[in-house]
């Protein structure tokens, strides 16, 4: 596969990171492997307090300053360890090689300042190319259209939008400066469901335009089957599961028994079902996770070696799955 | 699973506080060193206060004048040093703790009753009821406090209980908002439909679910509101609309002593850090508490 | 926008009424003789009568009440019961003074208060913010009058630097406008920390953040702006309070300013010009707040829109 061949774009590995409060310690995550090349999109599938967000922040460095750290682990984008960056280098990835777009886009503009100027910041800070206030401008413009919004409605303010519209506005601001990786922390949970189809539709219709790679973070596996090429599942920070979209979609009999919860969690259209079939128990507390596989007291096929060992990565070809079933 | 987990995800419920919580405020309390300061010294100051005339008695050391001794500066004997008609200022000061802690605390409780009386009145009838009401505390609140309470001291003549109703009155507009805020943002809330409709009365709906909430900005009001109202009263008292001497109240001892204050600046001193230390303590204390109550300020 | 502005102008007459209501009511409360102060102790119950029937004040109070509305209607306030002149004009010679005070006293709060608070906010739980804190509680909590008293022993008395009472010169300002910023200086930062602190946790910074914006640029460009609205309202508050709270401040330095003058005649019972500063500083108070809340209009768009 081209996997193996191919320089990735971005690349993490044993990445562990935790947050400090005054009373524990949250192990968010657990030493996560993961690989996106060009142009890829992988999704990232995990409940509530999984760690998707953690890992996002991770690759920008936006963790929280006093609390949240990178105990271990390196983030490589292509060749540039992001981990080893001063803060000024890494401020000149943000935004520019890396973007991310957040999960309600209510509240994530700043409502006194116009939305064409909030875009217009983002090709400012990162005008290393030195073009001209008017050529800014125009590329606002252009990236308005990009998103589908009319270039006219730049001197409104974000109030003046409807969430969908908001969100497109998200993107717009991601999308200026041509970055070469995109990070959609759930981008359509906040949202309408026609909305979201739109905009996903959109995101759809920028992934072929704009040669971009994508890491889209949902709990949601509907939104990966339609947008995905590879697709990683996290559980207790960790990666449980990881694979390319055939893996996944094409078979079922290989498949960690927490993927498999999700995916019998899904209500079907058409079968009869009297309940809903949810995963037994809850996500295990961060400040004290259980010995061997995390995922053992929820598990409905555990065995004795899951409660004492941690499993290995088993792979076949390009899926890997964290398991001792498939030892 | 989306809509599952989804259910879970964006519910923002109005916390009851229950035990357990107010020991974590209690906790995160105690780790606010400056706030424990406020609340130590209060506690020295209180206790001084409630046994002022053991540390002190009230008639050979408030009162009674000794030429001999006047205008000294601290010593062993008198601590804080002694006034023009050589009273030991010391002993003034502890007896004089007990007007600026009660015109402060007793005050606000008043301000309190009649905030909460009039804001649940206000919030629950809603209507003209509520539009009069907070009519009169917009009136109120143009009003300079001080002003008010000048002229209601006036008319009603000096005395103790008159200058803690002229106090507590400035101070009931702000309780009486924060009390209809806290039952209309309760009144409003979904659960107490479904209290209602399960059949608990609607007051005692109110009740047990608006208290639990507004108690914590009630109380940091409150504490800031003492403060105020102690360096209120010893201002009264400083112009002579107050406090009269020869009563050891602090703004009054004060006013006596701006007369000798250029050879002898001990007399005004010890009076003024005396408000100062007491009012700073409540400041403190509240200021500590907004921050232990606010879940948000936190990290 | 000129509808809107009309009609809280008209809102203000109600809310005035009854200002003038609660005056009338404490000041009524007791039936303190003015006529008799005024005549002093030797005058006859006669004499007193008759000056008492000349001021009106014989007839019932709610019938004065209206007779003084219908007076203020056409600016006549009466006239001192002490100095025989009118109060209105009175009131007028008395307001620069205080206006003065109030003014200096509040740019003075804002420009030492607003950057501690932003320093405070932006440097949390750091060495100077919690020195910050500390001092600002201090300085809340110093009784007024006595930090007037203390700086009078120290410039006045001590260094004779400046004078300690009186006006003339900006000098004689210099301490008045000390001991009323300050403690307003303290509360302006505090209150200043707690909106930076709370706009440093909106959204839309994170998204500035993973924008690649500095940390200067997000407090400068975005923070400030959001944080600063409340503070106007409270920048505001303070003026307007400062208007009629300077009273013992201008007793201790001896300004001939409105706070003055109300202690003055609240004790010799000069009721027309109690009532008539009141009004005045009542009316001050409403017509500030109507001037914050329109400032706010232009400044913030969101509230802008709904007076398009």
């Amino acid at each position: 596969m081209a996997d193996m061949t191919e320089k990735p774009l971005l690349e993490i590995r044993g990445l562990e990171v935790i947050y400090t409060s005054r009373r524990a310690i949250v192990h968010a995550l657990n030493g996560i492997n993961l690989r996106l090349n060009r142009k890829e999109v992988l999704g990232l599938v995990g409940e509530t307090g999984a760690g998707k967000t953690t890992t996002a922040f991770s690759v920008l460095r936006l963790l929280p300053e006093r609390t949240g750290r990178i105990k271990a682990g390196e983030i490589v984008f292509d060749g540039l360890p992001l981990l080893k960056l001063s803060e000024a280098e890494m401020r000149a990835v943000r935004g520019a090689r890396i973007s991310m777009i957040f999960q309600d886009p209510m509240t994530s503009l700043n409502p006194v300042i116009t939305v064409g100027d909030q875009i217009l910041e983002a090709l400012q800070l990162h005008n290393v190319a030195g073009k001209s206030p008017a050529e800014l401008r125009e590329r606002v413009d252009e990236i308005l259209t990009l998103v589908g919004i009319n270039p006219e409605r730049k001197r409104n303010y974000p109030h003046e939008f409807s969430g969908g519209m908001k969100q497109r506005v998200v993107i717009a601001i991601a999308l200026a400066c041509q970055p070469e990786l995109l990070i959609a922390d759930e981008p359509t949970t906040a949202l309408d469901v026609t909305i979201q189809a739109q905009v996903i539709a959109m995101m759809e219709e920028l992934k072929q335009k704009l040669d971009m790679a994508m890491i889209i973070i949902t709990h949601d596996l509907g939104i990966v089957a339609k947008t995905c090429d590879k697709i990683a599942v996290l559980y207790a920070g960790e990666i449980v599961e990881y694979g390319t979209f055939a893996d996944f979609f094409g078979q079922s009999e290989r498949r960690h028994p927490y993927t498999q919860g999700l995916f019998e969690s899904i209500p079907s259209i058409y079968d009869e079902a009297e309940r809903l079939k949810p995963i037994e128990g809850l996500m295990p507390d961060p400040t004290d996770l259980p010995a061997g596989c995390k995922f053992h007291p929820r598990c409905p096929r555990v065995m004795d070696v899951c409660k004492a060992r941690c499993p290995d990565d088993c792979e076949s070809g390009t899926h890997i799955i964290k398991c001792h079933l498939f030892a | 699973m989306s809509s599952i987990t989804g259910m879970f995800r964006r519910r923002t419920v109005v916390v009851n506080r229950s035990h357990s919580q107010w020991s974590e405020v209690w906790q995160r309390l105690k780790r606010n060193k400056t706030a424990m300061f406020g609340l130590v010294v209060l506690v020295v100051i209180f206790t001084s206060a409630v046994f002022a005339d053991v540390i002190a008695d009230y008639d050979s050391r408030v009162l009674a004048q000794n030429a001999k001794e006047r205008l000294q500066l601290p010593s062993l004997q008198h601590p804080f040093g002694t006034d023009q008609f050589g009273r030991d200022l010391f002993a003034r000061i502890v007896h004089g703790a007990r007007y600026s802690l009660a015109f402060g605390v007793i005050c606000t409780l008043i301000a309190i009753g009649g905030g909460a009386v009039l804001g649940s009145a206000s919030a629950f009838f809603g209507g003209r009821v509520d539009d009069i009401i907070m009519r009169a505390m917009d009136a109120f609140m143009c009003i300079p406090g001080l002003l008010l309470a000048l002229a209601l001291v006036s008319t009603l003549g000096a005395g103790l209980t008159n200058m803690m109703i002229a106090i507590s009155i400035s101070s009931i507009p702000p309780f009486t908002r924060i009390v209809r805020a806290a039952v209309l943002t309760v009144v409003q809330q979904d659960y107490i439909e479904a209290a209602r409709a399960s059949g608990v009365g609607t007051a005692r709906a109110i009740l047990l679910h608006v208290m639990p909430n507004a108690i914590g900005t009630v109380i940091v009001n409150a504490m800031m509101n003492v403060a105020g109202l102690i360096l209120a009263a010893a201002g009264l008292s400083f112009i002579g609309m107050g406090i009269q001497p020869p009563a050891p109240e602090w703004g009054a001892m004060l006013s006596e002593a701006t007369t000798y204050m250029r050879r002898f600046p001990h007399i005004v001193i010890s009076p003024g850090l005396a408000i100062l230390i007491t009012a700073l303590c409540f400041n403190l204390l509240g200021d500590g508490l907004a921050e232990a109550l606010d879940p948000r300020l936190r990290e | 926008m000129s509808r809107y502005v009309a009609r809280r102008l008209l809102l203000i007459i109600p809310i005035l009424l009854f200002v003038i209501f609660i005056v009338f009511i404490v000041l009524n409360i007791t039936p303190g003789d003015p006529a008799a102060i005024i005549l002093g102790r030797e005058a006859t119950p006669a004499a007193r009568a008759q000056l008492s029937h000349e001021l009106g004040l014989d007839k019932p109070v709610l019938l004065r009440y209206v007779l003084y509305v219908r007076d203020a209607f056409r600016l006549d306030f009466g006239k001192s019961y002490r100095s025989g002149q009118p109060v209105f004009k009175e009131i007028l010679a008395k307001f620069p003074t205080t206006l003065q005070l109030a003014l200096l006293s509040s740019l003075l709060a804002a420009l030492i208060g607003i950057p501690l608070g932003i320093l405070s906010a932006v440097r949390q739980y750091s060495f100077l913010d919690v020195s910050l804190t500390v001092s600002a509680l201090f300085l809340a909590s110093i009784p007024s009058f006595w930090l007037g008293i203390m700086l009078i022993l120290v410039f006045s008395l001590g260094l004779k630097l400046l004078p300690s009472s009186g006006i003339g010169t900006l000098k004689h300002f210099i301490m008045p406008v000390l001991t009323l910023a300050l403690p307003s200086a303290a509360y302006l930062s505090r209150m200043t920390r707690t909106m930076m602190l709370e706009t440093m946790r909106m959204d839309y910074i994170r998204t500035a953040r993973a924008k690649g914006a500095t940390n200067a640029r997000i407090i400068w460009r975005h923070a400030l702006q959001n944080a600063l609205m409340p503070v106007i309202t409270i920048i505001g508050m303070t003026f307007a309070g400062l208007l009629g709270g300077a009273m013992i401040t201008e007793i201790v330095f001896g300004l001939p300013g409105i706070g003055n003058t109300i202690v003055m005649a609240i004790k010799t019972k000069d009721y027309p010009i109690v009532m008539a500063s009141t009004l005045f500083l009542a009316t001050l108070f409403m017509l500030i707040m109507l001037a914050v809340d329109l400032i706010y209009a232009f400044i913030d768009p969101r509230i802008k829109a709904q007076f398009k």
